[in-house]
């Protein structure tokens, strides 16, 4: 039943995927771990740090999701899910054995080899987080191709913080420069306290032969743009990746546009030397 | 080209052996207004007037579906849940006969976006594949038309299959593509003569004439760039309703959505026309939205036709049809914006309405 008539090839018909696992990250936010039905499709099914895939609970609708692990950890497709709209509210009440589809992978990734033998800063906030922990891992698993590693990564508190065991992996390893912030002072909470851009301040990460790697909440990123700008990051130093609302995933629906570049294929990831050639409409 | 004369008695045979086991939908009155309609008895053909709606529907239907899905239990099941999908293929062969050339030739500008290279849509495809557009030449063009000024012309060929064009006891047919060819071959079809095809030329001739307006397009593409932040923008789209009529009636506006519709167990995902000039188009679900504002959903639209468009594929989306001009309930003039437009007065004004706007980056 499942076969696709209406051609080979249809961008708009989902894979059925199997949710295998449900790690319940914070108050909001659910990772899921998924395996497509079809072996071959799993099998084949590769993809790069930052892309995005399109997930469909039938009946209530579809929406667009980095990839939250690396293609070289590529047993389960991960998605870290924060529960906001209709969309995600109906993923939060599935289970371990329910179905859901899977459009993808679809996007642009992270340049990362590009990135080799440079300096990698990281600044996540929130579920901002998401598509850099693919990409962090990749780079931890082909750690000789890249210089220092540093994790600046901040939620509003420490129970906000998604992924502990790879945090724990992070603080483990001495070759990666993890630095943890959360809003405002908590018991028991003796890592830094500040807004995301104010540490970076006081990190202050040299722009030598740097690539700096953001996302987040906008105005954190408005304001991180600012920090790496004041700290000496070019413009085609500074990498970050976008969302936008989306339907289609492929370039024809026609809402997710900056100018002439659509973020589901000309994106997600753009450098801040890209974005400063399209009009001011994020 | 194969040219051929089709007497005017012979039209009725004409439509009648076209709508043989195919789908044939013609210009027809409808009430008020003029719209394409399925061929049949009770079908008041106008070949005189310029439609409502344009005919995109017979690629891109305003509804159509992408698959329909079934669960195996009722979702409140604690046990796990299982889903199938089916696609189903709409292939059947239709015909488009009375459009105007503009219309035909929109057809090949929803080519470029639905059938590219990376992703060419299936749905779209199949339609597109088994559709024969049969034009007529726009002898008396109306005020609101421009087509000359975009790239096309009253009696412009590009993307029909056969171009009509009507003169004294009938039509002189101008096969243009293989499936025009074919059809214009049926002994319905009498070998034209040269009086016929003079008169056809002095009707082409007569219509791009009466098409005076000339727009200065040139370079338009990098204006509006260099304009995105005019202040000009609040002023020319302070008229607008945001009420999407001229997206609707657009030969070549091919946004749309996708939503489910769920009963009990099974539904199927729906795939709608869409229009930029809704807020709720670009809505994100964190509130934020990158065009909350009406001049940037209208700006969104001329530079979508005259800017983003041409940088991607080289050609204007707008075949200038003018069906927007004629639906505006604010009396907005497509043509008068492009002329009047930020583009040409002074210096640009800066708005500072941008999330990421310059001023703030550049410090």
């Amino acid at each position: 039943m499942a076969e696709n008539v209406v051609g080979p090839k249809n961008p708009y018909l989902p894979q059925i995927a199997t949710i295998k696992k449900i790690v319940v990250e914070t108050g909001n936010i659910k990772s899921f771990y998924l395996v497509l039905n079809d072996t071959r499709h799993m099998e084949n099914f590769a993809f790069e740090p930052g892309q995005v895939a399109q997930l469909s609970l039938f009946g209530v609708g579809e929406a667009t999701f980095g990839l939250a692990n690396s293609p070289t950890r590529r047993e389960t497709l991960q998605f870290s899910v924060m529960k906001a709209g209709e969309v995600t509210s109906a993923l939060h009440d599935l289970a371990v054995g329910d179905q859901i589809g899977l459009r993808g992978p679809l996007g642009n990734w992270f340049p990362y080899q590009d990135m080799k033998g440079k300096n990698v800063v990281i600044i996540g906030g929130g579920i901002g987080i998401a598509p850099l922990r693919s990409l962090i891992q990749y780079m931890l698993d082909t750690r000789d191709d890249y210089n220092e590693i540093t994790i600046i990564y901040g939620a509003r508190s420490p129970q906000d913080l998604c992924y502990q065991e790879d945090r724990e992996e992070w603080e483990k390893r001495n070759d990666v420069d993890l630095i943890l912030t959360v809003d405002r002072e908590f018991p028991g909470w003796d890592k830094r306290v500040g807004f995301v851009p104010t540490v970076l301040k006081e990190v202050a990460p040299s722009p030598k032969n740097a690539v700096a790697v953001t996302c987040g909440p906008p105005i954190m990123i408005k304001l991180v743009l600012q920090e790496l700008e004041a700290l000496g990051f070019k413009d085609d130093q500074i990498i970050t990746t976008l969302e936008k609302r989306m339907k289609c995933g492929i370039g024809k629906c026609g809402r997710c546009n900056i100018g002439p570049k659509y973020v589901c294929v000309d994106g997600p990831v753009f450098s801040l030397a890209q974005l400063r050639q399209l009009p001011d409409e994020l | 080209m194969t040219l051929k004369f089709l007497p005017s008695e012979r039209l009725q045979d004409l439509l009648e052996e076209l709508s043989r086991n195919r789908k044939l939908i013609v210009p027809a009155k409808s009430e008020a207004m003029i719209l394409f309609q399925d061929f049949g008895e009770d079908v008041h053909l106008d070949l005189a007037n310029l439609s409502r709606l344009s005919a995109k529907e017979a690629a891109f239907p305003q509804t159509e579906t992408l698959l329909s899905f079934g669960y195996e239990k009722e979702t409140e099941s604690s046990e796990p849940n299982k889903v199938a999908l089916q696609c189903e293929p709409k292939e059947k062969e239709t015909i488009v006969f009375g459009l105007r050339p503009c219309d035909a030739r929109a057809h090949l500008l929803l080519d470029k976006v639905y059938l590219d290279d990376r992703y060419p849509d299936p749905y779209y495809g199949a339609r597109r594949g088994n559709l024969t557009l049969i034009s007529l030449t726009c002898a008396r063009p109306q005020k609101t038309c421009f087509c000359t000024s975009v790239g096309g012309s009253p009696s412009d060929r590009e993307g029909s299959d056969i171009l009509l064009t009507q003169i004294e006891g009938g039509f002189l047919a101008e096969g243009v593509s293989e499936k025009g060819k074919n059809i214009i071959a049926l002994n319905l079809f009498q070998n034209s003569t040269q009086e016929n095809e003079e008169q056809a030329e002095a009707v082409k001739k007569r219509a791009a004439e009466s098409l005076t307006l000339a727009l200065d397009l040139n370079g338009i593409e990098k204006r509006l760039m260099d304009n995105f932040e005019n202040e000009l923008w609040s002023e020319l789209s302070a008229p607008c309703l945001n009420c999407g009529i001229c997206t609707y009636v657009c030969p070549t506006c091919h946004c749309f959505n996708i939503t489910d519709e769920q009963r009990g167990l099974s539904g199927q995902r729906i795939r709608t026309w869409d229009s930029c000039m809704y807020p709720l188009f670009t809505l994100e679900t964190s509130g934020h939205n990158p065009r909350s504002l009406k001049l940037q959903r209208f700006r969104q639209r001329f530079n979508h036709k005259f800017s983003y468009y041409p940088s991607l594929y080289g050609e204007f989306l707008c075949v200038g049809c003018g069906r927007c001009i004629l639906s505006c309930p604010a009396g907005i003039d497509i043509r008068e914006v492009l002329k009047e437009s930020p583009m040409h007065r002074g210096a640009p004004r800066r708005m500072k309405i941008g999330l990421f706007s310059r001023e703030h980056l550049e410090r």
